[in-house]
């Protein structure tokens, strides 16, 4: 999933499933903790869907202000993310 | 050093909620008062904004005595906008500004609100006509020093602020306090808890809490600083670890629910947090297990507190422990005893007080006690009354049945009436049940708790066919506070009745929490 598909997927995801103002469509740049879109809850939700559909693991001290403020911010944490994951497992496949 | 008296803290100097800025402001100017994000304010910055404040509620004539609502997502600027309206001497009214536009305009309205403190989004949510003043766009433009000049000071005896509770039904009542409740509130947290001008209080409450008293109100008095988190740090139990770590925070004031968070997710271990010297909790209850588990990632001597006290008396118990005194194995952390403010008696259902050891409603006199509910006499007259026979003053039952165990210290029991708490929020599940029996084509509604108490569930009886799942939560989310939304709903062909054919909604509740725990 590139990081546009990515975007999608999340709004997608916030709007159908976590978003309590059913009238607001989030979009990419829509600031969803002040507006109170999503509550804490609404952040645990997100991040079991980051870890079962995206497959990334995210540690507590991931789970900050800085990356969930918007679905950009997240799109950007989880694609720094699976890059780093990828990186750390490129050793054990091997560069040839 | 010898503590101060709660005489000797509110001296003659101290005679209304702004005198407490005032003093700070006068004794201690270039300490830090109040941290937010991205600004800080001294003790004589934050007078000056609370000056600047005031004057522009005058000028768009706001007059001492009339009714001001703050309504904004929580920043360090919430507080400037509280301490704003009291020092026009104005009467602060919070509303929630997660709530939605038709609910608060009826709160507006009903406790007869002329003005609004928002921020750029709830200024768009107001009702036509209602007078507002964007906070943060004021407040950046404060001077430095408050400019020299009188203020009409207010008496003790005047209302300083009303706060509603259970927001949930859609009729929510507002419990009105003085400058001499929130004072006396104030001086009992600074004696109880030995705040002092070096602590550093996380501002961790929303301002329609009324767990947001000791930030606003002790904070101030003890000269110590509020270290603001935001309404959306609050979503974060990470990033509140880490500000409290920056910050070199000492003390929490917070809700279970919350702590449960940074317990499981707060990355303690990655953060330093051994400026932190008490934990008061309060709201609901915390069981000794899950306590435990958050006290085990915090500084060994660190001193908890549960905090007891419905918002009409402030707190009315004092029970300070510390981890090594904690009972792991015990159903519960014991509310502890009354502290100096306030009187307690526990009644039977005749209202006779009980022999010691038996369960029985709390009643409390207290100092910081409220007036009474905003233009509901007779709810006043009916839960808080004269009672010569418990002892002087009026007395207010609390609803909620405890009993003095064997450890001569009084213990939580529950409820007496259909009320829960959904995540530190007070729900009263008749009212939602009234509202939720009203969406389209609906017959019968039951909500009750979930198993973690952390949502509500609805079993409903469908009128027709035509019944939407969307369109009834959709209903709901316009009509109930968040945290009364049921966040499952249950259709069911027909619920158990009473000997009596009424709903046995007890025997329905408990199914719910069996359909639950089953799934």
């Amino acid at each position: 999933m590139n990081i546009n598909d990515l975007r999608g997927a999340l709004c997608a995801f916030i709007n159908d499933s976590v978003s309590l103002d059913p009238g607001t469509t989030v979009a990419p740049g829509t600031d969803l903790l002040l507006t109170g879109l999503v509550d804490s809850m609404g952040v645990v939700q997100i991040v079991s869907w980051m870890e079962s559909e995206l497959d990334i693991s995210v540690e507590p001290n991931d789970v900050v202000l800085e990356h969930f403020q918007t679905v950009d911010a997240m799109a950007d944490f989880v694609d720094r993310r699976r890059a780093s994951q990828v990186g750390r497992r490129e050793p054990v496949g091997g560069q040839g | 050093m010898r503590r101060p008296s709660v005489r000797e803290l509110l001296t003659s100097d101290v005679t209304d909620l702004p005198a407490l800025i005032e003093r700070a402001a006068a004794g201690r100017p270039s300490a830090e008062a109040v941290v937010g994000s991205t600004r800080r304010w001294t003790w004589a910055e934050a007078h000056a904004a609370v000056v600047h404040i005031a004057d522009e509620l005058h000028r768009i004539g706001v007059r001492p005595g009339q009714h001001v609502a703050v309504h904004r997502t929580k920043t360090a600027e919430s507080l400037l906008a509280v301490w704003g309206v009291l020092c026009a001497g104005a009467v602060v009214v919070p509303v929630d500004a997660q709530l939605t536009p038709d609910i608060t305009a009826g709160m507006f309205e009903r406790a007869d609100v002329v003005a609004a403190l928002v921020d750029r989004r709830t200024a768009g949510r107001l009702p036509a006509g209602l007078a507002s003043i964007d906070v943060s766009a004021l407040v950046s433009a404060a001077p430095a020093v408050a400019p020299i000049g009188q203020r009409t000071a207010r008496s003790l005896a005047d209302t300083a602020y009303l706060i509603f509770t259970s927001g949930s039904t859609g009729v929510p009542k507002a419990i009105v306090h003085t400058h001499a409740s929130a004072l006396a509130y104030a001086a009992l947290v600074v004696d109880t808890y030995s705040l002092a001008p070096t602590d550093r209080v996380a501002g961790m409450s929303p301002i329609h809490f009324d767990m947001s008293t000791l930030e606003l109100y002790a904070a101030p008095l003890a000269g110590a600083t509020v270290v603001v988190m935001d309404e959306a740090v609050m979503k974060f139990p990470a990033s509140f670890s880490h500000r409290c770590a920056a910050e070199r925070v000492s003390v929490w004031y917070t809700v279970p629910y919350f702590l449960q968070q940074v317990a499981s997710r707060g990355a303690l271990d990655q953060h330093d947090l051994s400026t932190l010297r008490w934990l008061l909790y309060g709201g609901e209850a915390y069981s000794p297990a899950a306590l435990d588990a958050l006290l085990e990632q915090l500084p060994a001597d660190v001193r908890i507190s549960n905090v007891y006290g419905p918002a009409e008396v402030n707190q009315c118990t004092v029970w300070n422990f510390t981890r090594d005194q904690l009972d792991v194995t015990a159903s519960d952390v014991p509310l502890g005893e009354a502290w100096t403010g306030a009187r307690l008696a526990v009644v039977d259902d005749n209202g006779l007080p009980v022999a010691d050891g038996e369960a029985g409603e709390l009643h409390v006199a207290a100092t910081t006690a409220m007036t009474g509910y905003w233009r509901q006499p007779e709810l006043t007259a009916r839960t808080y009354q004269e009672r010569g026979d418990l002892g002087p003053g009026r007395w207010y039952s609390t609803g909620d049945l405890v009993h003095r165990g064997p450890d001569g210290l009084l213990h939580y029991l529950g409820r007496r009436d259909h009320q829960v708490k959904i995540r530190g929020t007070r729900i009263e599940l008749d009212g939602v049940e009234a509202v939720l029996g009203n969406a389209p084509h609906v017959l019968h509604v039951v909500v009750g708790p979930t198993p973690a108490a952390d949502g509500l569930i609805a079993a409903v009886v469908v009128a027709d066919e035509a019944f939407d799942e969307y369109e009834f939560m959709s209903y709901a989310i316009s009509r109930l506070h968040p945290s009364a939304v049921p966040t499952r709903v249950v259709r069911q062909s027909d619920l158990p009745r009473t000997g009596s054919g009424k709903i046995d909604r007890r025997r329905v509740r408990a199914a719910l929490v069996q359909e639950a725990t089953a799934t």
